[in-house]
């Protein structure tokens, strides 16, 4: 996974919580680099989830609740970063249909070795249904990432979960307009 | 430091141990983003020398390509040029500069202007420069629509863009109208005008976001020289083609009518023959009838002289006759057994009292022709036409020899064939003149026609030997004196009768050794008479009837051993007459039967022989034949 997910995580937990609660996050989880992240690195992506997993211990807040978090405030950073990605979009529907025939392919041209979630997004009549699968259990951080597109944005759209497919590896997000 | 330490509150040094390790995990991100950097430095070097590389390789790819697309429009014989229908600029190849006299011009520009000056109009034929600017204004037209309409178009039609690939209708449209042919004033000074053909297709390219005209020069002076020279070609063939149709017709009308003549011919021929043949009978026949007793030495003469006329015109009568059968394709062999020997003699020994008269000697010889086995007794042949060659031979060296003597050499020259040599000591023939005598009306000179040769024998004989299968030619005689003719035919061989041939004899005798009955069934006394008289020389008993219906009768009563009938009769003709006796029931109807003729075509014999006769006998009546044609049939 890629170096940004890893440095923005620590990022978010000091701008979040405190700098001392991302440093005893880094160390319960006992991580081969001792927590140094370069963005344009790769890393493997249970070092992700073991400091998720000491957050979670560290603030006793639910993991899932956490993950969203990340993926929302994460959404804002990438904007920042990566402005390139969002110009020519007005609105979070045409961004959404346009990650995986556009945005994927960026990525995987910067970086060659990424393995980029799949992200679907088709029209159903009013709605837009966005499908998530991925071999990391990352689906509360997509959800989290969509919401803050839309606030991006500034559409007024609200998202529905399709309880029919749980689990953090899929997820399909109904996004309908209030 | 200890002292340092001391005065630092727990909470500051915990402050302090977190922001080290915060500082320490910067930097060692920083260390391995830097080693990432260079890492990726080195790879986009490289990449960027691999780029440089296929740059380059592409320049010179490109380069080439670009020369061999050059040499294959010189070598094709067309240049090519892009206009920019929007920028009004064009780019010429070289060879498109070369035809159409523009070198070094690969650039052009500018508005064309039918009335101003444009170097690509200033080279076309004054009278076709606004056919060349209608042209050139529709394309830019149509360049200019496509890219308005935005999308790339292959090709396109008067009123609207089309991008089906492949589609026909616009294809066909678009070649209607996307080809000019127009002259350009001559490449040189006194060089004629040259003809060029432009083929135009206009496109929009998306990646340029330029409305093109793309256009091939081809120069076609040559191909519309060479399309003319055909057409003039295809011209002439047609009127040649006409008139050959023309002298078909012609040839077909010609040979229509040389049809018509020569059917009319033989039923003249045939008529004559047999018209001619009628008084013939009498005169010859009365002549043969003639008793030479009692005559004076000079009356004797004349009736020699009578007679051997009489045998020239029968036998002239024949030539004609059998002529006109070979022209035909009707002349056809018979085959029968022969004796050579005895037949050779019979038929020499009939031009010996004629040879006799000049004074002449006659000789049959046995030869070898470098064959040393003796010939053959009995053979099969058609002994009609071998005497016809034999007598025809035999009777010119009659003819044409004085003095001296003819002598006949016969024998073998291969196992299964056979020579004779008719040598006479007469006036001879040039060399230059040898093979002409055998073509039809070959005579030589007026000596011949002075000794009474119709022309006709020699090439009757030719035609003859061919139908058997020899070879006839004449060579000069032993010493160079007079003519040796000679025949070569194939034979084959057959057993001749276990009994003895008894010798010959014009006595004609029942087998029971009395005398033969014979009824003549004819309607011309003259006939008649001469019928009788050389019947009653053969030792028969004649009876005479006039027609058909009483030859009939008379058999139904009679006992006859042979009937002559004649083929035409008032009446009841022959044929009938022939049928009818042969339904009489009874032994009567198996009485011998031959015909009387006056024809001589086998198709004007064939009724009689349909309907049962087994003998032909013609007219004028030969008393050789008679007595052959009778004995044939009744022993």
């Amino acid at each position: 996974m890629k170096g940004v997910i890893f440095s923005e995580l620590i990022r978010w937990v000091e701008e979040s919580y405190s700098p001392s609660v991302a440093d005893q996050m880094i160390r319960q989880a006992q991580l081969p680099g001792n927590g140094s992240y370069t963005s344009v690195g790769t890393y493997p992506h249970v070092q992700a989830l073991a400091m998720i997993g000491q957050l979670v211990e560290i603030t006793g807040e639910p993991v899932n609740a956490l993950a969203e978090a990340y993926g929302y405030w994460l959404s804002a950073r990438f904007a920042e970063l990566y402005p390139q990605f969002f110009v020519g979009f007005d609105d979070a529907i045409t961004f959404l249909k346009a990650i995986d025939g556009i945005h994927q392919k960026e990525v995987t041209k910067l970086y060659p070795d990424a393995l980029t979630p799949s992200v679907i997004a088709e029209v159903d009549g009013q709605d837009l249904l966005v499908s998530y699968a991925s071999h990391r259990p990352f689906a509360e951080v997509a959800h989290g990432l969509i919401r803050g597109y839309i606030g991006h944005f500034g559409d007024d759209l609200v998202i529905l979960r399709d309880e029919t497919t749980p689990g953090p590896h899929a997820a399909r997000f109904i996004l309908q307009r209030k | 430091m200890d002292a340092a330490a001391a005065m630092i509150p727990e909470e500051v040094e915990a402050e302090l141990a977190l922001l080290r390790r915060r500082l320490a995990r910067s930097e060692a991100a920083r260390a391995e983003a830097e080693a990432l950097l260079e890492v990726k430095s080195r790879v986009l070097a490289q990449a960027n020398e691999q780029l440089k590389a296929n740059r380059e390789h592409l320049r010179i790819e490109l380069g080439q390509r670009t020369r061999q697309l050059l040499e294959a429009q010189r070598v094709a014989g067309f240049g090519t040029m892009i206009w920019d229908a929007e920028a009004f600029k064009g780019e010429m190849s070289p060879h498109c500069q070369a035809l159409l006299g523009l070198h070094g011009l690969a650039a052009i520009d500018g508005v064309m202007s039918v009335d101003g000056s444009h170097p690509m109009l200033d080279r076309v034929v004054p009278e076709e420069r606004r056919k060349v600017f209608e042209f050139s204004k529709r394309l830019t037209i149509r360049a200019l629509e496509l890219k308005r309409s935005g999308v790339a178009g292959h090709k396109d039609t008067s009123h609207q863009v089309c991008t089906t690939e492949d589609c026909q209708t616009c294809a066909h449209m678009a070649d209607c109208d996307r080809m000019l042919e127009f002259r350009i004033i001559g490449l040189s000074d006194g060089e004629p005008n040259r003809m060029i053909r432009a083929l135009a297709e206009t496109s929009f390219d998306e990646d340029l976001g330029r409305a093109l005209v793309f256009i091939t020069v081809q120069d076609i002076t040559r191909e519309i020289e060479a399309a003319n020279e055909a057409d003039a070609l295809r011209q002439r063939d047609q009127r040649r083609m006409r008139e050959l149709e023309q002298l078909a017709v012609e040839l077909r009308a010609a040979r229509e009518v040389a049809e018509r003549a020569n059917a009319a011919k033989t039923r003249f021929l045939a008529m004559m023959s047999h018209d001619i043949r009628t008084p013939m009978n009498g005169v010859i026949g009365m002549l043969e009838l003639f008793d030479d007793a009692g005559l004076s030495e000079s009356q004797h003469e004349m009736l020699q002289l009578m007679r051997s006329s009489g045998d020239q015109l029968r036998m002239l009568l024949d030539d004609i006759i059998d002529l006109e059968q070979a022209e035909s394709g009707k002349l056809t062999l018979a085959a029968f057994p022969l004796e050579v020997g005895t037949f050779l003699g019979t038929s020499i020994g009939f031009w010996a009292r004629a040879a006799r008269n000049k004074g002449l000697t006659l000789q049959l010889e046995r030869a070898a022709f470098g064959y040393d086995r003796p010939l053959v007794e009995w053979i099969v042949a058609d002994r009609y036409r071998l005497r016809q060659i034999i007598d025809n031979l035999v009777s010119n060296a009659v003819k044409y020899t004085k003095r001296g003597g003819i002598v006949v050499r016969v024998g073998p020259v291969a196992e299964n064939r056979f020579r004779f040599e008719v040598i006479d000591t007469g006036i001879g023939i040039p060399p230059e003149r040898r093979a002409e005598i055998f073509v039809d009306f070959g005579q030589l000179h007026t000596v011949d026609v002075q000794a009474g040769g119709s022309g006709l024998g020699l090439a009757i004989c030719r035609r003859i030997v061919d139908l058997m299968g020899g070879t006839i030619g004449v060579e000069a005689g032993p010493g160079g004196i007079g003519s040796c003719f000679w025949v070569e035919l194939p034979f084959v061989e057959v057993d001749g009768p276990t009994a003895a041939k008894q010798k010959e004899e014009k006595r004609l005798r029942r087998f029971d050794g009395g005398r033969l009955r014979v009824l003549v069934a004819e309607d011309v006394e003259t006939n008649r008479i001469v019928a009788r008289g050389m019947l009653g020389k053969l030792g028969c008993d004649v009876d005479l009837v006039t027609n058909g219906e009483e030859a009939v009768e008379a058999v139904r009563n009679g006992q006859f051993d042979v009937v002559l009938m004649d083929m035409s009769m008032p009446v009841l003709d022959g044929p009938e007459a022939t049928r009818r006796i042969k339904a009489i029931p009874g032994a009567v109807s198996r009485t011998p039967i031959i015909a009387l003729t006056a024809y001589s075509g086998r198709a004007e014999l064939a009724p009689m022989m349909t309907a049962g006769a087994i003998g032909v006998v013609k007219k004028p009546i030969v008393l050789e034949e008679l007595y052959r044609a009778i004995r044939s049939v009744c022993h």
